[in-house]
Parts: structure tokens; C-alpha cells; sequence
């Protein structure tokens, strides 16, 4: 089967969405940009008086 | 219009990438059991040819496969920051399907493609075929997980909600797993990802019959695209029917809103055909209806009437006063260590998730106005329009597929595909079937709202407590990343077409086309 050029290609592709998916990770979704939620604030969420 | 606020931000920012990630995978789908079937006839039949167009159809498959794979990931990025009080209320169940998806299903899959490209010359040809088949198993079954996880939103079953925990928890895997809405959603679903798959494989194949080219691939691929895209076709329409019997039984004022039907429809109910749905004075203008056939798909009888919108409007406002009494108990006590919901508030705790519809109209929900109760039961009614428009044109286009297929299904077995009106028509149809199944999936999503847990917990209430402009710029990072990652697929794809299949002399080959090709065209 055809593994040289098409292989090359999808190998910079994958690496490219690798890369991308890692920047957008650690940019927007990483740890530091996780909400915990206790249930003590689940239930705050569910009563609080003003809104979220 | 929209108010550009977390809420929205998150909804279309999931929706986007949702969107996206489905462009490839019905083609996976359909593609993987193609590449299967004209494997199996390579090994029983011997025939060369049939090993090339398996290898060709698996270079595109290859193409999609490493284009689309991990897209979906940035939907699970997003439940833990854009969706965090979605997660803590529902993770319990909703990531077991998703958590097998990845280890069961994601990993067989992933595996055995590696197998198929790299196997061609180190496994026994029935060794291969059996990777082949695998592929294609395993891709169905990662359609299932995740169906499975979907359909609970849908219809939340085998669950009970834990005051002290202040989430949903499992009661019942197998109650998820055969939910019925995950049922008729999964085959519905794989059955127009096997179309897809199908007219990617013919409409190729004419351009390349079109173009004189790799004829001999091109017309045996054609005939096994139309059989088959014309089973799943018929399957996709008989499914779907399933699907809206589901819908007619666990979300009615879905099937209301799809049919833009304001008021309840007297048994045997009909079906609208055409209308103008007009939100201001709640009716549709210039229907042409079919008698009966509502009554079937969503009642499967006669005798039932299907609910409208203001009934259904109607019956909301009750269950948010209903649910009051459970909401006050839950407000006081939910999140404590000891909380255990008293008896006599069984019924109302059901009804809790109406209730808290209010919260977007006036924090201090148990002091609501009957006008604020009743603008906050109006707050279930999808947008009526686009369901109304991206259902008829769906089915539409499930008619147009199975009048397709049955068309190239019978000029192919009486040898005369090579007409260019129907390889031209064929050609062009190719982005149908993805039109067709976003139109899905916009009715079953939008068609929820305003629930991200049917009747259980509005959407508003699942978003967490982050400002827009973080999800704003990442919407904008998807934007571009998604753009990219399209131009690429596209132009690869594009390119190995024009490449096309490499073909060997098949010594077995009889020479004679099963049917003759196109004569040149005079203007090209």
C-alpha cells in the first residue's frame, strides 16, 4: 500500500492536531482552568438567591 | 436573538465542536464495514481488483480516520470548565459510557486500523480480513458508548439523585445501557453513517467512471455502494421512525415542536407535510397534512391523541408548582451529610427540575408570580422553525438517498451505470447524507433544550461560574484550529482521490466492464 508520501503527510497532520490540542489544553482547559464542584456548592447553586 | 452570555457561549461552543466532530465520523463509520464487505469478497473470490479497491477505499479511510480521531476530545476538555456543575450533578453516569468508550471500543478500534495498513504483507489474507472486520466493530462500537451516554441525557433512566451528594448516581447500568431511546438512536444513527459511507464510495466511484478512470474499481465499488447504501438507507427511515416513537413516549413536546403543533391533534393524529410555522400567532399557515401517520409514528396507534405545545405548556406549569415543595426541602437541606428526602415529598422532588426553570426568570424561586411560573413553562418550547425546517429537509433527504441508491442499485445490476446524468447526479450528491445528519442532530440537541437532562436539570443551571470572555477565546482558538484541521482533510482527501487507486494486471479479470462507461463528454 501507499505508506510513503501519504504516511508523511498524516504524520505532520497528526502531529500538527497534537500540538494544537496540547496549546488549546494547557491554554483554556488544564488543571488551573478546572471548576470543582462540592455539594455544598451544587446545593448553593440550586438556592442561592441571586443568580449564577 | 442571542445574548452572547456563558450560557450561550458554552452551548455554541459545544455545539461547533460537536458539529465538527461528526463530519467524520458517520464516513468512519460507513467506510469501515465497506472496507470489510469488498475485503471479504477479495478473499473469497481472490480477484486482485477487489485487494485494490479495499486498499484504496482504506487510504481515505486512513485519511478521515487520523484526520477526525481526538476531535471529539475537546468535548470532554469542556465539561470539566465550561460544564462543571453538569459534571458534579450527572459525572456519576455519564462518564462510565464515555470512560468504557475510551478503554473498550476507542482502543480495539485504534489498534486493529494500525493493524489494517501496516498488515497487508504481514498477515495471512484471512488474518487480515479479520482486522478488517474488527476495525469496522470497533467503530460501531465506540458509535454505541456514546449513544449510550447521549440517549441518558435524552431519557434519564437507571438513576436516582443523592441529596447528600447533591448528584444523580447509577442504580442501574443495565437500565442505561438499554434505555430505548440509546437503542433506536444507536441504529438509527450507525444506519446513516453506513449511507454516508456509501455515497462517499459512489459518488467517487462516478467521478471516476466520469473521468474514464480506474473503471474497473470504480464500477465494482459502485455496485457495492448502492446495495448496501440502499439497505441503510431503507434501515435509516425505519430506525428513525423508531426514534420518534421513543421521542413520542419520553419527550412530547420534541415530536409538538417538530411538527409545529400548537394543539393537541385528535386521534388518528396527521402528520404536517409542509406548513409555515408563525411563532406570533401560534399556528402553521398553509399546512398540508397526511392522516394518520403522526398517530403511527408517535403512538403507533390510531386512537391516542399527540399532545401540542400549549397542553404540553400547560402540563410543565403544573409540575413546576408540583415541584415547589421538593425544591424548598432541597434548598434547606441538599449537600448535608444526613439528608434523606422525607417520604411525602417523593412525587414534588420529582418535579424539582421544572421548578428550578423559574431560576432563570427570579432567584428566589418559591416566591414566583403565576406570570413568572407561566413564562417559565413557556421556557420549554424549543425554537419551533428550525425544527420544524430541519426535520422535513432530513427526511427529505432520506427519500432523495433511498430513491439514489435504488436507482444505482438497479442500473448496476442491469449493467447500464455508465449514464451520465446519474453518474453527474451521483457526483454531486456526495455532502447529502452530512447536511442530513447534522439536521439530525440539531433536532435531537436544540430539540431538548431548554434541558441538558430531560426534565431534570436545565442548561443554564449546568454551566459553571466562569466569565464569557474565557469562553469566548476559546471558541475563537476552536474556530481556528477546527478550520485548519477541515482545509487539511479536505485537500488530502482531494489529493488521493486524484490520485486514485493503484491498479496491478488481475490475471483472474474477465475483461468484460460490467457496464460500459460514459462516452467522453463534447464540452469538458
Amino acid at each position: 500500500m501507499r505508506t510513503g508520501p501519504l504516511g508523511r503527510e498524516i504524520a505532520i497532520a497528526l502531529g500538527f492536531k497534537l500540538l494544537a490540542l496540547i496549546v488549546l489544553y494547557i491554554a483554556f482547559f488544564g488543571p488551573a482552568h478546572r471548576i470543582k464542584v462540592t455539594p455544598a456548592q451544587m446545593a448553593e447553586a440550586l438556592s442561592a438567591s441571586a443568580p449564577r | 436573538m442571542f445574548e452572547f452570555d456563558v450560557v450561550t457561549l458554552s452551548r455554541l461552543q459545544f455545539a461547533l465542536t460537536a458539529m465538527y466532530h461528526f463530519l467524520f465520523v458517520p464516513l468512519t463509520l460507513g467506510l469501515a464495514l465497506l472496507l470489510a464487505i469488498m475485503e471479504s469478497v477479495y478473499v473469497m473470490t481472490g480477484r486482485t481488483v477487489w485487494r485494490e479497491a479495499t486498499q484504496f477505499w482504506g487510504t481515505l479511510f486512513g485519511i478521515n480516520f487520523a484526520m477526525g480521531v481526538a476531535t471529539g476530545v475537546t468535548m470532554e476538555f469542556q465539561f470539566g470548565t465550561n460544564w462543571a456543575y453538569y459534571s458534579h450533578y450527572v459525572g456519576d453516569i455519564f462518564g462510565a459510557p464515555l470512560a468504557i468508550e475510551g478503554l473498550m471500543a476507542f482502543f480495539l478500534e485504534a489498534t486493529f486500523v494500525g493493524l489494517f495498513f501496516f498488515g497487508w504483507k504481514r498477515l495471512s489474507k484471512v488474518q487480515h480480513l479479520v482486522v478488517t472486520w474488527l476495525v469496522a466493530l470497533g467503530a460501531n462500537f465506540s458509535a454505541l458508548w456514546i449513544l449510550v451516554a447521549n440517549a441518558w441525557m435524552q431519557n434519564p433512566v437507571g438513576a436516582a439523585f443523592n441529596p447528600q451528594t447533591m448528584r444523580m448516581e447509577l442504580t442501574s447500568f443495565s437500565e442505561v445501557l438499554f434505555n430505548p431511546v440509546a437503542q433506536s438512536k444507536f441504529v438509527h444513527t450507525v444506519s446513516a453513517g453506513y449511507v454516508t459511507g456509501a455515497m462517499f464510495v459512489m459518488s467517487i466511484a462516478a467521478y471516476f467512471i466520469l473521468n474514464r478512470r480506474h473503471v474497473d474499481i470504480a464500477r465494482r465499488s459502485l455496485t457495492v455502494a448502492a446495495s448496501f447504501g440502499l439497505a441503510s438507507a431503507l434501515s435509516v427511515v425505519v430506525l428513525g421512525d423508531e426514534s420518534g416513537y421513543t421521542a413520542g413516549e419520553n419527550q412530547k413536546m420534541k415530536i409538538a415542536a417538530i411538527e409545529a403543533m400548537w394543539e393537541t391533534e385528535p386521534p388518528p393524529a396527521s402528520f404536517t407535510l409542509f406548513g409555515i410555522p408563525d411563532l406570533k400567532s401560534e399556528t402553521t399557515k398553509y399546512e398540508i397534512k397526511i392522516p394518520w401517520v403522526l398517530g403511527l409514528i408517535a403512538t403507533r396507534s390510531l386512537d391516542k391523541p399527540v399532545e401540542g405545545v400549549k397542553a404540553l405548556v400547560e402540563r410543565s406549569e403544573e409540575r413546576i408548582r408540583n415541584g415547589m415543595a421538593g425544591y424548598q426541602w432541597l434548598a434547606k437541606e441538599g449537600g448535608r451529610p444526613n439528608a434523606a428526602v422525607p417520604p411525602e415529598l417523593d412525587a414534588s422532588m420529582r418535579d424539582v427540575g421544572h421548578s428550578l426553570l423559574v431560576k432563570r426568570i427570579r432567584p428566589d424561586i418559591e416566591n414566583a408570580t403565576d406570570a413568572q411560573i407561566h413564562e417559565a413553562a413557556l421556557s420549554t418550547i424549543p425554537d419551533v422553525p428550525v425544527l420544524f425546517w430541519s426535520f422535513r429537509i432530513m427526511v427529505a433527504l432520506g427519500f432523495y438517498f433511498i430513491a439514489l441508491f435504488a436507482a444505482a442499485f438497479y442500473l448496476s445490476s442491469r449493467r447500464r451505470c455508465g449514464k451520465r446524468w446519474f453518474l453527474r447526479m451521483t457526483m454531486y450528491s456526495l455532502p447529502l447524507p452530512w447536511v442530513a445528519a447534522e439536521l439530525g442532530w440539531i433536532v435531537a440537541e436544540y430539540g431538548r433544550q431548554p434541558w441538558i437532562i430531560d426534565g431534570t436539570m436545565p442548561t443554564f443551571l449546568g454551566v459553571s461560574n466562569i466569565p464569557a470572555s474565557n469562553v469566548a477565546a476559546s471558541l475563537a482558538a476552536f474556530v481556528l484550529f477546527y478550520s485548519a484541521l477541515a482545509i487539511i482533510d479536505v485537500a488530502l482527501i482531494v489529493k488521493y482521490v486524484r490520485i486514485g487507486p493503484r491498479e496491478e494486471a488481475d490475471p483472474q479479470a474477465s475483461g468484460a466492464p460490467v457496464f460500459p462507461a460514459p462516452a467522453p463528454a463534447q464540452n469538458q
